[in-house]
């Protein structure tokens, strides 16, 4: 049965691709006429799309409508009925939206004069200092000082009262490119508070330490004089209003529901928040059974939380039943090579930018080449490399296409056709000849790439696939909130799991009295599937994706795949604030256990950012929401009870900006201090220079509360030594993601290891909403693993020549994945974890090894063709 | 393991310049990195490469053994130095030696500055002088440290009173820096401490036997 | 006749070859005389390699990477930036010169592609011909 996915931005896309990697039929409907939605504005965003969105055309199960609405949803769970505009009806189990979001339009306002040439939104910014700009990144002419206006149309009654989470962290970014194009240009960023965690911050850091001017407040208007440029700002330090001239301004926009989540909601039926956001439980999980939302369709999120949602999303709308993948034999192409020659014209427009006949001509010269065929568009490429294989071809070689985009589809095409799918090479004489040099050079590059393609793939001989049997059952390590929901996901679609937990006892940080961690281990007990085992202490976790194996004590355990869930421990304030001398003195987490059976207080106070953002550790992202929610629940039971909250910046991202705007309406008094002058406490009084009113207060709290953050070092530094494999940790002790790499960055629950994921606190600090997502998103991504018997290998990995090999280890050293092991004294490459850089190659003291389809052969074959050396 | 040190290009091509057919010889052996086949081929390329721009020629060929240092195995290259003029070792010390000997017919030219016995902390990083070879070991006494070695001034029974925060007083050249190394004596009191075993500390060494250092040394 | 000097580049698959398909893409063009050969990581460059292109006859050589700490393999670029930097000096002792060697570390952004390889082109053009060629 099919899932329908709808909304074509990078949320669906990615939940499309993670369902066909369960092996569900999708079906992915786009109302505009190409996918890529909002990301494929962002400049810096591209080159991570482009290669998905090649991938979801290209996936055999997906099936692609774009340029549709839909109009009409009928049934229920399992038994969906969509009719699309032009009347097509679509039968699918479950649906996932994703519509995204709508950027809020400041036209509407005329006091922002976005009329003025040199007012832009950020989006219309990103645009200006792209390189792809017509002026490759400068600004204008005359635009010496910058101002970007934080917060329109977010934290806004009249707007949109919600904080859209991403435009502090977009505005900073756009501020590194821009200055790194435009060093002169003065910058100043007017913000209400700096909403960003963990890295990002230090990026904010740098910028201001660089010379960009933060100021807090909040700029009501943009002044036109005579074209000129003003805004008036107020000083809160000097309690002053001042003006400041600016040459341009950047307006942040902010994120709200879009037109077609409305509309969709009132076609299916599901509760919307105030706001006009669908309302979601799990994270995903919208009031109807059967549908799910991902993306900004339940609150503004970041790009990398978003696709986490469609990973969750897709895992909870899977239908099981993935066929294992059919591993073709390896067959020796018979004879000497025989090329086939496919020239992508692109829809007849390559030959507009270079000679098509001279191209195929010289082609047909070379040595080897057998046939030349034209190809006009991607959907023609099966039929014809088919033909090619069928008169005789052993090899092909593509021109016209990128390796980066289209590798991959060729060689399943390949591959299809009968071929080794490593007997085929691209000449990207598009990109690198046609687009970017006058006719008659790249005709002649053209030629020369084809040449050595051909001198490449006459060298190349087929690789091995390996298929690297599964074992079908998932490890999670850490029976926190994160690690329970990761094993009660994976073990719903019949998959066993082992969940291993340190302490004596399931529950995590949280603690068993927690409502959804009592819930949770009682399904957790329950389930046949989970084989718990507590109090126990890894003491190895070796192999590679489908074949790990742990060992504890004296048992060893099998597992196909790994979720990290190990979570954080909170930060010891021990002799902060008299913190464990002073009764009074307790912790946020403290609070929350006491406010179940009621606090006798008549004045609370608490302290922000205790062990976070102290230079050393970053800003743990909870304890604002945490505190604020407390005070909440303080003024609920007893409204005379006075709630201080001194703050740094009041974190209270997306939907939880309400909780902000409530405490504020029901009197807890926020004071914000300076970084440098943190409260202090003596004497059961605490005082607090506040900077709005520029002077000392002095509270006696009957409770002083210290909102403490999270430090998961301890806990993953331990884990990070029992993998044999490496496994890195950034500099706070957080697991690194590949979130950094831009091709891989949209599988943020990915470890650098392939078949290791991590959720929860160990990843990044997260509200239990947040983590129960996430732990969703890491199942989906294990189940995706263990969907069948047997997964497939890399092909392009390194290959020891052992009797080649002198035992030296360099290799072993050297390997970034800690992939080439010494058996009986020489080396060898665990295929499972080797991803074919080839450094140990290249490093290798006796030659010994090669990368496949990047072998000395091969290279040198291309040198000596362009070389002209034959 | 043995550390050595590639000799600057212009000097090994100084041997030479004025040969027709020189082989290059790497050694699998102990020298970290091993300067194998690929170290080997490399330099006979480079080599090759500047006689041509002088517009000379040099047929530069390479090869590798599994340790210089052994006669037979030496003794493999009989056919593969058929023809050339001059060889050059990629070895330590030792295997130049051993080449020479061997191959008394053509001479064998060091690659290598051989530099001592030692070590590295992580790979390609920098080497630290382990271990004098001076034939007589303390280090059981020592707690696995050799002062022999690792103090400046050799002494038995350190520290002297050069010792300032667990440095040496005499300041080391190294790339062109000034550097502090550890105070070796230092390092000893503290290994020792930790192991509990301060007594060894108190120990009053001998003079060693200088004899045992003689050169040339045999067993 | 103008001396159109042959130049190697080996480029990453990652940023850098995404570098001069955005270039592509966006169309900023850049002199022709490059070709690249992809690798899969800055860190799979060979010095072998590079002396092999240098022999044949090309004019120059440049290896781009990623950017520190943004390579796919965690530190693939740094290996290569050791080589390259070795290698120059190699091939200044050899009489070729150390600047027809040069490492690139991109962004993923087509401009600064073509700018890199502008401006390296001009100074192949400025050091003439490869000296070694047909010797």
């Amino acid at each position: 049965m099919t899932v329908c996915v709808i909304g074509g931005g990078i949320s669906g896309i990615m939940a499309a691709l993670a369902l066909s990697r369960r092996g569900t039929e999708t079906v992915l409907i786009e109302s505009g006429e190409t996918l890529g939605g909002h990301m494929a504005e962002i400049a810096d965003c591209i080159s991570g799309l482009e290669p998905k969105l090649i991938e979801v055309e290209a996936d055999p199960l997906i099936e692609v409508i774009t340029g549709v609405t839909v109009e009409k949803i009928d049934g229920s769970r399992g038994n969906f009925t969509l009719t699309l505009s032009g009347g097509r009806t679509i039968n699918a189990s479950s649906i996932i939206l994703a519509t995204g979001y709508t950027p809020f339009d400041p036209s509407v306002w005329s006091r922002y004069h976005l009329e003025h040439p040199n007012v832009y939104t950020s989006l219309e910014f990103e645009r200006v200092i792209s390189l792809s700009s017509p002026t490759g990144g400068r600004l204008p002419d005359g635009i010496r000082r910058i101002g970007f206006i934080q917060c329109i149309g977010s934290r806004d009654p009249r707007a949109n009262p919600l904080c859209s989470s991403v435009c502090c962290m977009y505005t900073a970014n756009e501020i590194k490119t821009l200055k790194a194009r435009n060093p002169d240009v003065e910058v100043y960023v007017f913000f209400m508070d700096i909403r960003v965690a963990g890295r990002d911050e230090r990026t904010i850091d740098k910028l201001k330490r660089e010379g960009v001017t933060y100021i807090r407040s909040r700029v009501p208007e943009v002044i036109t004089d005579d074209g000129k440029l003003t805004v008036r700002y107020e000083d809160t330090g000097a309690g002053e209003l001042k003006s400041l001239d600016l040459d341009a301004v950047v307006l942040a926009i902010g994120l709200l529901p879009s037109g077609s989540t409305r509309k969709l909601a009132e076609l299916a039926g599901l509760e919307l928040t105030e706001e006009g956001y669908i309302k979601v439980s799990d994270g995903v999980r919208t009031s109807v059974d059967g549908i799910y939302a991902c993306g900004c369709v339940a609150a503004p999120v970041r790009i990398s939380d978003a696709v986490v949602q469609a990973e969750a999303a897709a895992s909870l709308a899977s239908e099981d039943g993935s066929p294992p993948p059919e591993m073709p034999e390896l067959i020796e192409p018979e004879g000497e090579p025989a090329i086939g020659l496919i020239i992508f014209t692109d829809n007849g427009t390559l030959g507009s930018y270079i000679d098509l006949e001279k191209v195929r001509e010289a082609a047909l010269a070379i040595d080897g080449v057998i046939q030349v065929k034209e190809v006009p568009s991607l959907s023609g490429l099966e039929a014809e490399i088919a033909s090619l294989v069928k008169d005789g071809s052993n090899r092909i070689v593509v021109a016209g296409l990128s390796h980066r985009k289209h590798e991959e589809m060729v060689r399943d095409v390949v591959e299809r056709a009968g071929l080794n799918r490593y007997l085929v090479e691209i000449a990207n004489i598009r990109e690198h000849a046609a687009w970017v040099h006058p006719p008659d050079e790249a005709t002649r590059k053209s030629i020369d790439l084809i040449r050595m393609a051909i001198a490449k793939v006459r060298e190349v001989s087929p690789l091995k696939v390996e298929l690297l049997p599964v074992t079908r059952r998932a490890l999670v390590i850490g029976g926190g909130v994160a690690g329970m929901r990761a094993s009660l996901e994976i073990a719903s679609h019949g998959i066993g799991v082992y969940l291993i937990e340190r302490e004596e006892k399931l529950g995590g940080m949280l603690g068993e009295s927690n409502e959804i961690v009592a819930d949770l281990i009682k399904q957790v007990e329950s389930n046949e599937l989970i084989q718990v085992m507590t109090g126990a202490e890894i003491d190895r976790i070796e192999g590679y994706i489908g074949n790990f194996s742990c060992t504890i004590r004296d048992e060893k355990l099998e597992a196909g795949a790994i979720v990290i869930a190990t979570g954080a421990k909170r930060f010891e304030p021990a002799g902060l604030y008299s913190y464990g001398d002073d009764p009074k003195v307790i912790t946020q987490a403290e609070l929350t256990r006491r406010l179940e059976t009621g606090i006798d207080a008549g004045t609370v106070a608490m302290i922000q950012c205790v062990g976070s953002r102290d230079g050393e550790r970053g800003c743990s992202r909870v304890c604002c929401i945490e505190a604020v929610s407390n005070a909440l629940a303080i003024k609920e039971k007893n409204p005379d009870t006075e709630v201080f909250i001194l703050h740094k910046d009041i974190r209270t991202y997306g939907i939880y900006e309400k909780l902000y705007r409530d405490a504020r309406s029901k009197g807890v008094i926020f004071l914000r201090f300076d970084e440098d002058k943190p409260p202090k406490y003596e004497n059961g009084i605490v005082t607090v220079f506040d900077t709005l009113l520029g002077d000392e207060i002095q509270i006696r709290p009957d409770l002083l509360v210290l909102s403490t953050g999270l430090d998961p070092g301890p806990v993953s530094r331990n884990l990070a030594k029992v993998f044999s494999f490496r496994f890195r940790l950034d500099d706070e002790g957080y697991v690194l993601t590949c979130a950094n790499q831009p091709e891989i960055g949209l599988y943020p629950l990915d470890t650098v290891i392939d078949g290791v994921y991590v959720c929860g606190n160990a990843r990044q600090p997260a509200l239990i909403e947040t983590a129960l997502v996430e732990a969703i998103g890491a199942a989906g991504r294990v189940l995706q693993v263990l969907g069948s018997e047997r997964i497939r290998g890399r092909g392009e990995v390194a290959k020891v020549t052992q009797t080649a090999c002198i035992a030296c280890e360099t290799c072993v050293d050297l390997c970034p994945y800690k992939a080439v092991r010494m058996v009986y004294d020489r080396a060898e490459v665990i295929p499972g974890l080797c991803r074919g850089c080839g450094i140990c190659a290249s490093e290798c003291p006796a030659k010994a090894i090669q990368v496949g389809g990047f072998s000395d052969r091969e290279i040198i074959a291309q040198l000596e063709e362009m070389l002209g050396v034959v | 393991m043995i550390i050595t040190k590639e000799k600057p290009l212009e000097e090994i091509y100084g041997y030479i310049s004025d040969c027709k057919n020189v082989l290059f010889v790497g050694c699998d052996g102990c020298t970290q990195p091993p300067r194998g086949l690929k170290e080997a081929e490399t330099l006979a390329k480079l080599v090759e490469m500047k006689a041509k721009m002088e517009g000379k020629e040099i047929r530069c060929r390479f090869t590798t053994v599994v340790k210089q240092c052994c006669e037979t195995s030496v003794g493999n290259l009989r056919t593969e130095m058929e023809g050339c003029d001059a060889m050059v070792s990629l070895a330590c010390g030792v295997g130049v030696q051993i080449m020479n000997k061997v191959y008394p017919e053509v001479c064998t030219y060091p690659a290598q500055d051989t530099k001592f016995i030692g070590a590295e902390e992580i790979r390609q990083g920098p080497m630290y002088e382990m271990c004098l070879a001076c034939g007589e070991c303390i280090l059981h006494e020592t707690g696995g440290i050799c002062p022999v070695t690792r103090c400046a001034k050799g002494l038995l029974n350190g520290p002297c009173g050069g010792c300032v925060d667990g440095k040496c007083e005499l300041p080391m050249e190294v790339n062109g820096e000034l550097v502090k190394n550890d105070c070796a004596w230092y390092l000893i009191y503290h290994r020792l401490k930790e192991l509990g075993r301060l007594d060894l500390f108190r120990k009053y060494r001998p003079p060693k036997k200088r004899s045992l250092a003689m050169n040339p040394r045999r067993l | 006749m103008v001396f159109e000097p042959k130049i190697v580049g080996f480029c990453c698959s990652s940023c850098s070859y995404a570098a001069a398909d955005l270039a592509g893409k966006d169309r900023v063009g850049y002199p022709s005389n490059i070709r690249i050969i992809r690798l899969p990581c800055g860190g799979k460059v060979d010095v072998m390699h590079i002396l092999r292109a240098f022999e044949m006859g090309a004019d120059g050589v440049f290896v781009a990477a990623c950017k520190d700490g943004r390579c796919s393999y965690l530190d693939g670029n740094t290996h290569a930036k050791r080589r390259v930097n070795t290698l120059k000096d190699h091939l200044r002792v050899i009489g070729l010169g150390e600047s027809r060697l040069e490492i690139f570390q991109v962004e993923a952004a087509g401009v600064s592609f073509a700018r890199f390889v502008e401006e390296f082109t001009a100074k192949i053009k400025e050091l003439g011909e490869n000296p070694l060629k047909g010797r």
